[in-house]
């Protein structure tokens, strides 16, 4: 019965507007995103070319939505290894607590320490840079957050009173991070989630950018903003754009990270459940 | 002092609080005793002007004369700082942790009635004697994690004295505390009351609590007055079945030591209070009275006279003695 | 209604057991502050007694429930359950000796994990203790029909219940294992009068009706003049007073329970 908060209702609207773009981008384009017309560079937006071509007479709008695809792709695989192995990390240290919490707090203290460019450029430098070094740079570097959100709110949780009947019953504590923990500590995650996937499609846009993600002649909004640099007072359009869409994913997802946790705030349920 | 008319709280589930018609008289000391649902902090907040904006609010309400059914919110506020004041359950949540407590008890009067840093601060020791706050001196400079429970609800209770207010409303101002230390909150409740002839509504759960604090006693029940009287009269001979069923479910301290029987079994009210939109539309206590008639779930039962005070039931009317079984 | 009284056959023994917390920092290099919530305790239930621990709140009661519990252990002494002492047992052996004793807390909102079933959190100790699946559906029935609540209920969630239904629910999956001891903490406290009164009953009840006994913890004396044989009283982690309901409330010896009690007769 509760009002949808406003950032919940943007934010959906903006994503759903980069997710269709992406998944569209799969099945059809407008043209083929790396077909190349070079006697028809710098085009103005036209019927055949909604937003234009660059500087090798590739459609602009192709090349966004096949960025978008990666970026997408990017983000979920990242934050989806960081969510998962950060958010095991964060339940083993709440479930046995000891040296085995601080161990782990403590490691992932040092992760947060550790900054991600430079991580993705020693990453790069063995392997070579390639979107593969993105995804495992980002998903690195989300663990210790994931872990600890995790572990905050499974203590919690393992102070409810039905984990103490749980652990009356016998319950052992793997039984009991799956049956109890999991279940109830899923939301402060997803909406972590949310907001990471933000800044992973930042983080993904400023290596591609630095070069260390997308090769040619792969698109990447980082990448395409790179390449339009040099040419800023000959064709600034080049740059706005894939501008305006990491502007656009990454409003879209904060807003909707922001949302998600305003919808679960423990004191609006509060406020709900009160007489 | 506070007269309320036909008052009622509608939620968006159906009536949270049926019309009901109240008033309190200079230096009273009534209370109020129900169980969760009963509407009793309902009926208290409204006196404030305090029910929540989600709900709507019926009826008339004049304080000291004052017509206040049609204030706007600004009124409200005018009159909750200079007459009408209140304490809650929670004596933790209520005060600012990072405040010193006498800085919390002087803002107000800075604030509404003018006075200078000096004469707030000497405004405040004199309440924190009045209320029996020990080594009031050295308090006023604690934070309230500083302070036990008893001492943090005198501490409360001092800010809601700072205004002279005619009514003071204690919604539940002892059931966090310890038995020992809720005594003493009583009665100095009732002092403060007798010393000011300030009103004192005394809103509780708890039978006995309110048998102390007050003269009259109003007992609801799922959004309804049962029935109102004096207090001696009400415990000791109550009217209204729901009464009786609730005095008799109390635990008591004796019965059972000086039973022959060994441990008996305590008289219960059957089944529990069910939820706001699952009341009976009559009586809102039929179908867990033992003493119930056939109309009772459909015709809601008006408040009539009783020996000693009023009370709602169909059975009071139909055999005038008033709910025999 | 226990004719085993006191020492002869303990189903419970607490001895000697005191329980210490280091408290945070207070200065940077100082020695963290200790609070001795549990003070050299000893005492005992029969089978089929009830206890009554009696305090008020920082009297170490509740840390009592836990260390009988065994959600934490004693810093000194021994929790012996049926003559086993707990703290010597084996992990797995301690899982089986568990089911014989089980707990019910004071908020029934909280002690129902609001995710999940009415019968899968009941079902919950015969899942801990390898319960053949099958006996499952059968036993949680009939322990909501011991409780006073109808087998269908198992299909719900807790919200659906109120709070006294909810404590019933409580007590279902406390005695699905049909424990030999139940510890109460203040299990009545948050419930309504007329409520309070149904779920003391129903604990005498499954008394008399399963031979349990019971620790029966709450800061009411009259509730607990109600349901128990024997009481204790605590204060700042001691055991001040101990005797049977009668003699205590009748003739305290203690100054402090007669403050308590002069507290509680104003209110009968």
């Amino acid at each position: 019965m509760r009002r949808l908060p406003v950032n919940l209702l943007i934010g959906g609207v903006l994503v759903a507007l980069v997710v269709a773009a992406a998944m569209l981008s799969v099945i059809w384009t407008p043209h083929p995103y790396a077909a190349m017309d070079i006697p028809n560079k710098f085009a103005p937006p036209s019927p055949a070319h909604w937003l234009g071509t660059d500087q090798l007479g590739r459609d602009l709008v192709s090349q966004l939505m096949v960025a978008a695809g990666n970026s997408m792709m990017v983000a979920l695989l990242a934050v989806s290894i960081g969510a998962v192995l950060g958010t095991i990390l964060g339940m083993v240290a709440a479930a046995r607590g000891g040296w085995t919490e601080e161990a782990i707090m403590r490691l992932s203290d040092l992760g947060f320490a550790f900054p991600t460019l430079l991580f993705a450029i020693m990453l790069a430098a063995a392997f070579g840079p390639s979107l593969t070094v993105v995804v495992v740079a980002i998903a690195f570097i989300n663990i210790p957050t994931f872990a600890r959100v995790a572990r905050a709110a499974a203590r919690q949780v393992w102070h409810r009173d039905y984990v103490y009947a749980a652990r009356a019953a016998g319950m052992n504590r793997f039984a009991i991070s799956r049956d109890h923990i999991l279940p109830n500590i899923a939301a402060p995650v997803i909406v972590q989630a949310t907001i990471e996937f933000a800044v992973a499609i930042l983080t993904e846009a400023a290596l591609s950018y630095l070069g260390l993600g997308a090769q040619p002649p792969a698109p990447s909004w980082g990448r395409m903003l790179s390449e339009a640099q040099t040419l800023m007072y000959l064709a600034p359009q080049l740059a706005i754009w894939p501008g305006l869409c990491i502007f656009i994913a990454v409003l879209g997802f904060g807003l909707l990270g922001d949302g998600l946790r305003d919808l679960s705030d423990p004191r609006l349920g509060q406020r709900r459940s009160h007489d | 002092m506070i007269d309320l008319t036909d008052i009622h709280v509608d939620g968006p589930a159906g009536p949270l609080l049926r019309k009901t018609s109240l008033s309190l008289a200079a230096g009273e000391r009534v209370g109020i005793v129900g169980e969760s649902g009963s509407g009793k902090t309902l009926l208290a907040l409204s006196m404030m002007g305090m029910v929540s904006d989600q709900l709507t609010v019926g009826g008339a309400i004049s304080v000291e004369g004052r017509d206040m059914t049609n204030a706007v919110e600004a009124d409200w506020r005018h009159l909750r700082a200079r007459r009408l004041s209140m304490v809650f359950q929670e004596p933790m949540s209520a005060l600012n942790p990072l405040r010193r407590v006498g800085d919390t008890v002087a803002a107000p009067l800075i604030r509404h009635q003018g006075y200078t840093r000096e004469q707030a601060r000497a405004r405040a020791l004199s309440l924190f004697e009045e209320t029996g706050i020990t080594d009031p001196e050295r308090r006023l400079s604690q934070y309230p994690h500083q302070l036990s429970g008893g001492q943090r609800q005198r501490v409360l209770i001092a800010l809601a004295l700072a205004c002279d207010p005619a009514l003071l409303i204690a919604d539940e101002p002892t059931s966090a505390l310890d038995a020992e230390v809720a005594l003493r909150i009583t009665d100095l409740l009732v002092r403060l009351s007798r010393e000011r002839n300030m009103a004192l509504l005394f809103i509780s759960h708890d039978l006995a609590a309110v048998s102390r604090t007050t003269e009259r006693i109003i007992v609801m029940y799922g959004g309804d007055i049962m029935e109102t009287g004096p207090t001696r009269a009400i415990m000791q001979a109550p009217h209204h079945p729901y009464t009786k069923g609730l005095l008799a479910a109390r635990p008591k301290l004796w019965a059972p030591i000086l039973s022959t029987h060994g441990k008996r079994r305590l008289p219960t009210i059957p089944g529990s209070v069910p939820p706001p939109q699952d009341l009976p539309r009559g009586c809102r206590f039929a179908g867990r009275c033992p003493v119930e008639m056939a109309h009772c779930a459909t015709e809601r039962p008006a408040l009539i006279h009783t020996a000693t005070g009023t009370a709602a039931c169909h059975r009071q009317t139909a055999d005038g003695a008033g709910g025999q079984s | 209604m226990s004719q085993t009284q006191g020492t002869a056959h303990p189903i419970l023994s607490v001895e000697q057991v005191t329980r210490r917390y280091r408290l945070p920092r207070t200065t940077l290099f100082g020695e963290a502050p200790v609070l001795t919530a549990v003070k050299g305790i000893s005492f005992s239930i029969g089978i089929g007694e009830t206890l009554g621990i009696v305090g008020e709140s920082g009297s170490g009661k509740s840390t009592l429930a836990r260390l009988v519990m065994g959600f934490e252990q004693p810093d000194e002494g021994v929790v012996r359950f049926d003559g086993y002492d707990l703290a010597r047992l084996t992990p797995a052996a301690f899982r089986i000796a568990r089911r014989g004793f089980q707990m019910v807390f004071q908020d029934p909102n909280g002690s129902l994990d609001p995710r999940r079933t009415v019968g899968w959190s009941i079902a919950e100790p015969l899942r801990a203790q390898s319960v053949p699946l099958s006996e499952h559906p059968a036993r949680v029935a009939e322990v909501l029909e011991q409780v006073g609540l109808r087998p269908d209920y198992a299909k719900r969630f807790p919200h659906e219940f109120s709070g006294g239904q909810r404590q019933r629910i409580a007590i279902a999956r406390a005695i699905v294992m049909r424990p030999r001891l139940l510890v109460a903490d203040e299990a009545v406290s948050a419930l309504d009068v007329s409520v309070q009164a149904q779920i003391l009953n129903l604990l005498m009840d499954l008394q008399d009706e399963l031979g349990l006994a019971i620790m029966f913890i709450s800061h009411d004396l009259a509730v607990i003049s109600s349901i128990c044989d024997r009481m204790i009283v605590m204060r700042h982690g001691e055991v001040l007073e101990e005797g049977p309901v009668p003699t205590v409330i009748s003739a305290p010896r203690h100054a402090y329970t007669q403050a308590l009690l002069s507290a509680a007769r104003l209110e009968d």
